[in-house]
């Protein structure tokens, strides 16, 4: 097994290192010495230090997606903001209509949600994505109904990076008074945010997605005109009610920290990213027999699903143990099911079972890209002479 | 986390040429299919009653893979009684294969008995 500190990291969409900055302002919070204070404690210095922290992480992370400090829901993660906006909403507003939308390739946590809230009752419609990974405006209008009161679409896809029309997506829930949930947690430096003009009411955040601590998320719940939930969780007046339980403190100044950095370094980042991106695709394209998942129009280049044609997948990631990435998607890795994903967007189960997913980010080098070019091509041709496929 | 026994007999397979239809004392036999990604195709060259260079082709999991090359490295050079007794279990015993894993080390057993059945 080679010492994991030279396997080259090519799984930024499984989650991200912290980045340095992040835990510099992280630490006070953890010091025994320092600010370790309940945020809710309000008769002493250690928690009035402890919640300006917070209050200020709030203020920080709002302003880097154009949101408003109170419209911010501290969680543990994208899955609990998803579990927050999607339930909650859907109770909430129950005695409206009780039909849901959202997609047939969004992540587990929005999956395993509706499918909770088809045991209570509720009706679900779960749209097709083409073959290109995309979600029309025309399935979306077809779907809804008078009953309609959420929609959820992920706005950028974990396994092939595809990029959904949330704007227009948005803004014809909102010409039917549905409210719009969008999962961004791929989305985070990827694409650009600003909620003073998108027309969504509720939009969940990872930090770990975005070179922050793991464990730690948001939920964006508008107030003006104001989406309301119903808690999942009962325990304390934290988070408007809404979230209950200690804040933790050092996670939500990393995250906000994180989420700042990420929007400074956006342009410096993207364009790093997309280099080496196209050069990875370059060098391997040329090996031929290799093709690209989803569509190569609407798609982040921080991600690469690649089909190689014929060949098992699960051979040529276990050889190439210098490189870290995912067959499918990261989060499906321990079943042994090919990805829902790729066989929503038509990719028959062998197909599936022949496709890789590479990401890159921040940390990556281009000699890391022109190794792993090398690494792969080695173990492509030498799958495929084992196979005779040559 | 992969095992490391399999990952060393995975990284050893190197792809030989086959041998011709009609190439003298040698004997194959083959499983599986391409289109549902799960092939391989077996090929024994015998000598004076021992095995005296196996050939494989295959399509499959690196389990799968590695498997064969245990196989392949383990049977060459050895007398065809030896061979009579090679058995699912050795391979799986020696790779340490988990129960979900274990119909490579089945596969490749039923492709040596089929070739050692038609040598009778
Ligand atoms: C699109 C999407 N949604 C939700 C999640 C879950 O996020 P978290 O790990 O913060 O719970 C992930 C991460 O795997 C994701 O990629």
């Amino acid at each position: 097994m080679s010492d994991f500190l030279d396997t080259i990291y090519l799984d930024y969409m499984a989650t991200t290192p912290l980045d340095p900055k992040v835990l510099e302002q992280m630490l006070p919070y953890l010091d025994a010495k320092s600010h370790f204070g309940n945020a809710g404690s309000a008769t002493h210095i250690y928690g009035w230090r402890a919640k300006k922290a917070v209050d200020d992480a709030r203020l920080i992370l709002a302003e880097s997606i154009g949101a408003e400090a109170q419209e911010i829901i501290f969680t543990s993660g994208a899955t609990e903001a998803n579990n927050l906006a999607i339930q909650g909403a859907a109770h909430f507003y129950a005695h409206k209509g009780k039909h849901l939308i959202t997609s047939s390739f969004e992540h587990k946590a929005v999956l395993d949600v509706y499918a909770i809230l088809e045991k209570q009752g509720f009706n679900t419609t779960y749209l097709k994505p083409n073959s290109e990974g995309l979600i029309s405006l025309d399935s979306v209008a077809k779907a809804i109904t008078k009953e309609t009161r959420l929609i959820s679409l992920m706005w950028v896809n974990n396994e092939i990076g595809t990029i959904q029309a949330i704007h227009e997506i948005g803004q014809l829930a909102h010409e039917h008074g549905i409210l719009m949930h969008v999962d961004a947690a791929q989305a985070m430096g990827k694409v650009e945010i600003d909620l003073q003009t998108l027309p969504v009411d509720l939009m969940s955040f990872s930090a770990h997605k975005a070179y922050g601590p793991k464990g730690s998320g948001a939920l964006f719940v508008r107030r003006k005109p104001r989406a309301r939930l119903t808690p999942l969780l009962g325990g304390g007046q934290q988070e408007q009610g809404l979230r209950p339980g200690t804040l933790a403190t050092h996670q939500i100044v990393g995250m906000a920290y994180a989420f700042n950095l990420t929007k400074k370094n956006y342009s410096h980042d993207f364009k790093h990213i997309q280099t080496l991106s196209e050069q990875f695709w370059q060098g391997l394209k040329s090996l031929g027999q290799i093709r690209l998942n989803g569509s190569n129009q609407f798609r982040v280049p921080h991600n690469l699903n690649l089909c190689f044609e014929g060949l098992n997948a699960e051979a040529l990631s276990m050889s190439l143990s210098e490189l870290a990435m995912s067959p499918g998607s990261a989060c499906n890795s321990a079943t042994e099911e090919s990805s829902h994903v790729l066989r929503a967007i038509g990719l028959s189960d062998q197909e599936a079972r022949s496709s890789l997913r590479f990401s890159l980010g921040r940390y990556t080098t281009e000699p890391e890209i022109t190794r792993a070019i090398h690494l792969i091509s080695r173990e492509v041709k030498r799958e495929r002479a084992l196979a005779g496929l040559d | 986390m992969y095992n490391a026994i399999v990952l060393q007999f995975l990284k050893r397979a190197q792809a030989k040429t086959p041998w011709q239809n009609g190439e003298p004392c040698v004997y194959r036999a083959e499983l599986g299919a391409k289109a549902q990604g799960s092939w391989l195709k077996l090929f024994l060259k015998i000598n004076q009653g021992s095995i005296e260079e196996i050939r494989y082709q295959v399509l499959g999991s690196g389990y799968l893979i590695a498997t064969l090359e245990w196989a392949k490295e383990y049977l060459e050079h050895q007398s065809l009684e030896t061979a009579q007794a090679f058995n699912a279990k050795l391979m799986i015993d020696a790779l340490d294969l988990p129960a979900h894993r274990v119909h490579c080390a089945l596969m490749v057993a039923e492709l040596v008995q089929d070739i050692l059945r038609e040598l009778k």
